[in-house]
């Protein structure tokens, strides 16, 4: 098989919703219209109240990161060749938890962060997590360019 | 309501397929052997084995009624559990239902796997929607990523050293060395434990299982058929499963377990202090541990100072752990990783020569964890097991 230059490509149907926020450089998840849930990762349906009636809102951005890690492996050509990476887990403040490259800054338990989408060089959006104070995404440059 | 007893049904002819670290051959083929085992172990005709129980992530897009084709068998109870790692106890308890219904006589229940260079990389992009949109594209590190994700924040919350991981898997090599037919077939000291490289920090090399071919089996039918037939068998005094438990957690620090836990002592009789080994579902040490706590074993939180005072090894006089040396050792067949812990279970309570025998055994617990869905698994599922034959 021959190895896949960038990075992974395929996405559920919904993503096409997270990819026109983060070309437009807006956050926006999906709303339950129903009950108010903010949903991460998008689902079809409202997990609270089973409504269907979700629309893709602007949330608040800001969060506390839950857990980090740097992972020296992976099963992408692309990843392994800008090993290591640094991945957190951050809780919202509108609620769902979000995976994210991770900035240096923000590689503790409790800080604060901002998550921004942004188009990889495979055309997906894929979020990164930076200080409240700095959402500059320079230290992901090899994350964003073939 | 309460759950009804499984009386009356014995799990029997506890088999594993040697595993491999890569294979040509196709799930169907370690599936296929494994069925070929049991009936063979039972003294039984291919046709009189009525139920096929299959976990595989590795057959599609051939399902449990191909492969019942591919056997030229015309089973007339069929099942398939897409539950991974939860799937041996589940196959155990719910084809124990189908016997006690009347539905089938003999069950066979089958975790199969294959593995080759894509495999594993397929396995992981495509194996959730969650896991294709949110977890793999960053860094595509795998399950390593999610669960390094879990240990940290295990390791802030509750104080757990490395050491305390490390006490699992050291303890797990030494009784696979005892009992054989492990992948890693080599002694681990706790300073190769520590000193090994690391995959996902805080996760090191010894953390994580090696993705292997393999398949784990055994038959579930009546009491009165398998002692007709000589075969020694361990009964079921309790089980359950539980799925999606606490799924507002923001991270994942306790499982469905805890759920069934009181139901299932009391169903059986007994309290953890009567249970003679414990097979828990070791894709990560920190599962381990939550499994050590959601059991009963002892409190939340507690499970770093349980490992540091009870010894884990086969006969260590502590609670015996994973006593053939889990798949930290033996390596992870897939749906087989799933199986590995019940089939271990049974072995041990149906009178067989063990090298690895835990003395006086009446008593062992079986529990399962699978399918891991963004940032955790999902399935959680346990059997308390008694020995049935004298």
């Amino acid at each position: 098989m021959k190895p896949k230059a960038g990075p992974p490509l395929k996405r559920s149907a919904l993503w096409r919703h997270v990819n026109q926020a983060a070309t437009e450089g807006l956050f926006r998840l999906p709303v339950c219209g129903a009950c108010g849930r903010v949903h991460y990762p998008p689902q079809e349906f409202c997990r609270a109240c089973l409504s269907d009636a979700w629309t893709w809102e602007a949330v608040s951005n800001a969060g506390t990161v839950l857990s980090w890690t740097v992972s020296h492996a992976s099963l992408n050509p692309f990843f392994k060749a800008r090993l290591p990476l640094r991945i957190g887990s951050v809780k919202l403040d509108c609620g769902p938890v979000l995976l994210a490259h991770l900035a240096a800054a923000c590689a503790k338990t409790g800080s604060r962060a901002r998550v921004t989408g942004c188009p990889d060089p495979s055309g997906q959006a894929v979020f990164f997590a930076t200080p409240p104070e700095d959402e500059s995404l320079a230290e992901f440059a090899a994350l964003l360019q073939v | 309501m309460r759950t009804q007893s499984y009386e009356g049904v014995a799990l029997t002819a506890p088999a594993r397929l040697p595993y491999e670290r890569r294979s040509e051959r196709g799930a169907a083929w370690f599936a296929g052997r494994t069925f070929a085992a049991l009936a063979t172990a039972a003294g039984l005709r291919k046709e009189e084995i009525d139920g096929l129980a299959l976990a595989s992530f590795t057959m599609a897009p051939d399902s449990v009624v191909s492969l019942a084709g591919q056997l030229g068998i015309a089973p007339r109870w069929l099942e398939q559990f897409p539950l991974g790692g939860a799937s041996g106890p589940v196959a155990a308890r719910r084809a124990a239902r189908a016997v006690q219904a009347g539905d089938a006589e003999v069950v066979a229940c089958i975790g199969a796997d294959t593995a080759n260079a894509d495999s594993f990389s397929n396995l992981v992009e495509n194996f959730s929607r969650f896991s294709m949109d949110a977890v793999y594209p960053y860094g595509a590190g795998g399950p390593n990523v999610v669960f390094a994700l879990i240990t940290r924040h295990y390791m802030e919350k509750y104080g757990a050293q490395p050491e305390d991981f490390g006490r699992i898997c050291v303890a797990q090599r030494e009784n696979a060395l005892v009992a054989g037919a492990a992948i890693f077939d080599k002694p681990l000291s706790m300073e190769e434990y520590l000193q090994a490289r690391p995959i996902s920090e805080p996760l090191r090399l010894f953390d994580c299982v090696m993705p292997v071919a393999g398949a784990e089996g055994f038959l579930v039918m009546s009491v009165e058929r398998a002692e007709a037939l000589g075969l020694p068998y361990a009964v079921i005094l309790a089980a359950g499963e539980r799925h999606n438990a606490w799924f507002d957690d923001d991270v994942h620090f306790r499982g469905g377990w805890g759920l069934c836990r009181d139901e299932l002592y009391e169903a059986a009789g007994l309290g953890p202090e009567d249970v003679d080994f414990l097979q828990t579902y070791d894709d990560y040490p920190v599962i381990v541990m939550l499994q050590l706590e959601d059991l009963g074993f002892c409190e939340k939180g507690q499970a770093p100072a349980f490992v540091r005072n009870a010894p884990l090894t086969w006969n260590g006089g502590g609670l015996p752990h994973n006593t053939c040396g889990g798949q930290l050792s033996a390596g992870q067949a897939g749906a087989a990783g799933g199986f590995l812990g019940t089939v271990e279970a049974i072995r041990q309570l149906s009178g067989q020569d063990l090298p690895n025998q835990v003395a006086g055994a009446k008593t062992g617990m079986a529990s399962g964890y699978g399918m891991v869905d963004y940032d955790r698994c999902l399935c959680a599922s346990v059997v308390v097991l008694g020995r049935g034959s004298p």
